[in-house]
C-alpha cells in the first residue's frame, strides 16, 4: 500500500462548555486513515464517536465545544485557521445518520442536489448539472432517478432517501467519506442494500471510508481496520476480523460477548453500569469502574495504546490486557 | 412447557381508515401463545407486528376475528370495555422507555398506580412502601431509586422500570414492544436476561416484537415472521434458524450484520436482499412478497398463498413449498 494519508490527527482533544462546567469528552485522540482504507468506529451512545467525525469534517459548532489538536490534516489539507478549515470541509463528504432530517423538506431533490454541484463546479451549463445529477443517481443503484429529481424528500422512503445522501456525498468527487450511522434507521434488508452499495462505492473508485456505528456487524461487514472508543479515547484498534475474533480490551471483549448471536448460545450478561461523567472524569482508567479485571493502578494511571505482540497494527489501551508487549 | 394456551388470535384483520383510502395493517392472522412461552413476532417496520401487540392489549380493537384469552374469554375489544381482571392480567412494555414514564413523577409515585390500582383492598402507607420495594427490588434496582425522577437515572434503568411498572399488577401476559431496540448492546444483554429471568421465575407469557432476530433466536420459544400485515412463516425457534423456508425469512436472515464467521456459516447464501417494503396501501396481489422474492413464478401475482404445516408445527405460506 502505498504510504499516503487521507487522514492526520494527532493529539485531538474535544471539550464542552455547559451550564455546569466543562465536559472533558475526548482528552487526547490520535487517529491516522491511510488512502483507499475503510475503517470502523465504534462504541456505545455517548462515547464520542460523532464528535471525532465532525471535528475531522470541521464542522463541530465551536462554541460550545473546544478544540485543541497538535495536528489535524485531511487528505494533504492542513486545518489551520478559516481558510483551512473551509477547504477541510470542502473535501470531505458526509452522510448523517438519518436521512430524513438531513434533507430539506421544502426543497425539492433536484434543487439540492445541483446546489452542491452549483458551489463544487460553478459556470456550468444546467444539462450538465442534470446529467450529472442523474448519473449519481444511477450509480446508487435508484429506480426512477428522473422521478426521484423531481420530489421532495417526504415522498421518498428511508431507503431512497438515504441513497440520495449517499449520491450527493459522491457527487463531491472527495476522496474521504465520512458515514455517520448510515443504517440505523433503515430496516435490515435495507440496510444490506445501503452497506453492500457502500462498500462497492468506495472500493471501485478507491475512496477511503469512516463508517461510525454502534452496530458491530454493519462495521465487520465493509471495514478492514477498526476502532473501539469507549468514553472518549480509543481502547483498541486493529484489522477488523481478526480483532472480532479475539478482542484484547475487556471493553471489547464485553460488548462482543453481549451481542445476541445467531448461534444461539444465550447472551452474556452485558457490561454493568454507564459511560462515567464527562464533568468529572476519573484520572486513571475510564473504563475502569465497570471494568472486571480492574486493580488499583487502573485508578491512577490511565493506560496508553500499546502494541500487541505479534500483530502488527494491532493496539490496546489496557493495563492487563493479554499478550501486550511489556515494556 | 404445559401446552395451555394463553392468548389464541384467529383471523385476525384490522383495517385503518386513511384519506388516502382504507389501510389493511393486518389481514389472516391465526396463532396461539401458549403458557410460560415467549412468543417472539418479527417483521421490519411497517409489517404490522406493533398493530398486533396493540389489540391484544386494547388499545383498538380488531375490524374483525377474535382474540381470545386463556380459558374462553374474548378479548377482541378495547382497552374500556375491558374488565378490571383483564387489565391486570395484560401488561405492555413499550420501545421507548425516556417517553413511556411521566418526567414530572417520581418513580415512587409512577409505581404506585398500578399496586393501587389493581389491589383489592386500599393499602396503607407502610404496605404501600413494602411492595413498592419488592417491585424495585424484583428488577434488581436499589430503593433509593424510589424518590429519583426518570431523567436523573439512565436507559436501561428506565427500562427496567417499565418492566416493574408492568410486574407491579402481576400479569400473567406481557406484551414487549421492541424493549430494547432504544438501548445499547451491553444494556440490552443486561435487560434481556433480567426478562428471561422473571419469565421463569414468575411463569408468566411474553409476546416479544422485535425486529432483531439475533435476539430473538436467545430468547423466544417460537416465533412468527411478518411481512406486509402477513405471517408468512411460523416454527419454534431451532428448527426455523436450521431451515428457513420462505424465502422472505431467507433474504431477512441473508441480511443480519454478524460478528463471527461461526454465523456467517448459518446464513443463507444463495439469496440477496433486493428491493423495499411496499406500502400497504397498495399492496401487490397475490402474494404480496412477489416483487422481490427471486424465485416468484406466475402464480404469485395471481393467487395468495395459503400457509401450510410443512414439517412438524412449522408452517409457511409459499407457492413454492
Amino acid at each position: 500500500m502505498e504510504d499516503k494519508y487521507v487522514l492526520k490527527l494527532n493529539n485531538l482533544s474535544v471539550s464542552y462548555k455547559v451550564y455546569e462546567g466543562l465536559l472533558k469528552v475526548i482528552p487526547g485522540l490520535d487517529m491516522t486513515v491511510m488512502a483507499g482504507q475503510r475503517v470502523g468506529l465504534i462504541g456505545e451512545a455517548g462515547c464520542g464517536k460523532t464528535t471525532v467525525l465532525k471535528t475531522v469534517a470541521s464542522i463541530l459548532q465551536c462554541p460550545p465545544a473546544v478544540i485543541k489538536y497538535d495536528a489535524l490534516e485531511v487528505c494533504g489539507k492542513k486545518a489551520e485557521g478559516k481558510a483551512g478549515v473551509r477547504n477541510v470541509r470542502k473535501t470531505v463528504s458526509m452522510i448523517f445518520q438519518d436521512p430524513s432530517t438531513s434533507l430539506n423538506p421544502t426543497l425539492k431533490i433536484s434543487t439540492q442536489m445541483s446546489d452542491i454541484l452549483k458551489s463544487q463546479f460553478p459556470g456550468q451549463k444546467r444539462e450538465d448539472y442534470q446529467r450529472r445529477m442523474l448519473e449519481s443517481l444511477q450509480a446508487v443503484a435508484m429506480p426512477a432517478p428522473e422521478r426521484v429529481l423531481d420530489s421532495y424528500p417526504v415522498q421518498l422512503s428511508g431507503g431512497m432517501r438515504q441513497r440520495v445522501c449517499i449520491a450527493m456525498s459522491l457527487m463531491k468527487d472527495s476522496e474521504f467519506i465520512l458515514a455517520d450511522e448510515p443504517t440505523t434507521a433503515l430496516d435490515v434488508t435495507i440496510e444490506e442494500q445501503i452497506l453492500d452499495l457502500l462498500d462497492r462505492l468506495v472500493r471501485e473508485k478507491n475512496k477511503s471510508l469512516i463508517l461510525v456505528s454502534h452496530a458491530l456487524g454493519a462495521v465487520r461487514k465493509i471495514t478492514e481496520r477498526l476502532f473501539v472508543m469507549y468514553a472518549g479515547n480509543i481502547v483498541e484498534t486493529g484489522p477488523t476480523r481478526e480483532l472480532f475474533a479475539s478482542p484484547r480490551h475487556p471493553y471489547t471483549i464485553g460488548l462482543l460477548a453481549a451481542t445476541p448471536k445467531l448461534t444461539g448460545e444465550g447472551i452474556a450478561d452485558g457490561i454493568e453500569g454507564d459511560i462515567p461523567s464527562y464533568l468529572h472524569p476519573p484520572q486513571g482508567c475510564r473504563f475502569a469502574d465497570r471494568c472486571p479485571r480492574k486493580t488499583d493502578l487502573c485508578l491512577e494511571k490511565a493506560p496508553v495504546l500499546e502494541p500487541v505482540e505479534e500483530k502488527p497494527g494491532w493496539y490496546v489501551a489496557c493495563h492487563h490486557a493479554e499478550g501486550k508487549v511489556r515494556p | 412447557m404445559s401446552g395451555e394456551s394463553m392468548i389464541t388470535v384467529k383471523d385476525l384483520r384490522k383495517v385503518f381508515k386513511t384519506k388516502f383510502g382504507d389501510l389493511v395493517a393486518v389481514d389472516n392472522i391465526n396463532f396461539e401463545i401458549r403458557r410460560g412461552e415467549i412468543f417472539g413476532l418479527v417483521g421490519e417496520s411497517g409489517s404490522g407486528k406493533s398493530t398486533i401487540g396493540s389489540m391484544i392489549v386494547g388499545t383498538y380493537p380488531p375490524t374483525s376475528g377474535s382474540i381470545t384469552f386463556q380459558d374462553g374469554r374474548d378479548i377482541s375489544k378495547s382497552y374500556k370495555f375491558r374488565s378490571q381482571e383483564l387489565k391486570r392480567e395484560i401488561q405492555l412494555v413499550f420501545q421507548d422507555p425516556g417517553g413511556s414514564l411521566n418526567p414530572r413523577k417520581t418513580i415512587r409515585q409512577i409505581l404506585s398506580v398500578p399496586l393501587q390500582l389493581f389491589s383489592d383492598k386500599h393499602l396503607s402507607k407502610s404496605e404501600l412502601d413494602e411492595r413498592l420495594e419488592k417491585a424495585l427490588l424484583k428488577v434488581d434496582l436499589p430503593t433509593e431509586y424510589l424518590d429519583k425522577y426518570p431523567r436523573a437515572i439512565g436507559g436501561g434503568e428506565k427500562q427496567l422500570v417499565c418492566i416493574a411498572r408492568a410486574l407491579a399488577a402481576d400479569p400473567s401476559f406481557i406484551v414487549l414492544d421492541e424493549p430494547t431496540s432504544a438501548l445499547d448492546v451491553s444494556i440490552q444483554a443486561k435487560i434481556t436476561n433480567k426478562l428471561i429471568e422473571l419469565q421463569k421465575e414468575n411463569g408468566i407469557s411474553y409476546l416479544f416484537i422485535t425486529h432483531n432476530l439475533c435476539l430473538v433466536r436467545n430468547m423466544c420459544h417460537r416465533l412468527a415472521i411478518m411481512y406486509l400485515g402477513n405471517i408468512c412463516e411460523f416454527a419454534e425457534t431451532a428448527e426455523f434458524f436450521e431451515r428457513p423456508l420462505h424465502p422472505y425469512t431467507q433474504m431477512l436472515l441473508a441480511s443480519i450484520p454478524v460478528v463471527s464467521d461461526e454465523e456467517e456459516k448459518l446464513k443463507p447464501q444463495k439469496i440477496h436482499s433486493v428491493g423495499e417494503i411496499p406500502s400497504p396501501l397498495n399492496k401487490p396481489s397475490g402474494c404480496s412478497f412477489h416483487p422481490r422474492c427471486p424465485y416468484k413464478m406466475d402464480i404469485c401475482a395471481e393467487k395468495v398463498p395459503e400457509m401450510r404445516e410443512i414439517t412438524p408445527g412449522h408452517f409457511a405460506c409459499c407457492h413454492m413449498l
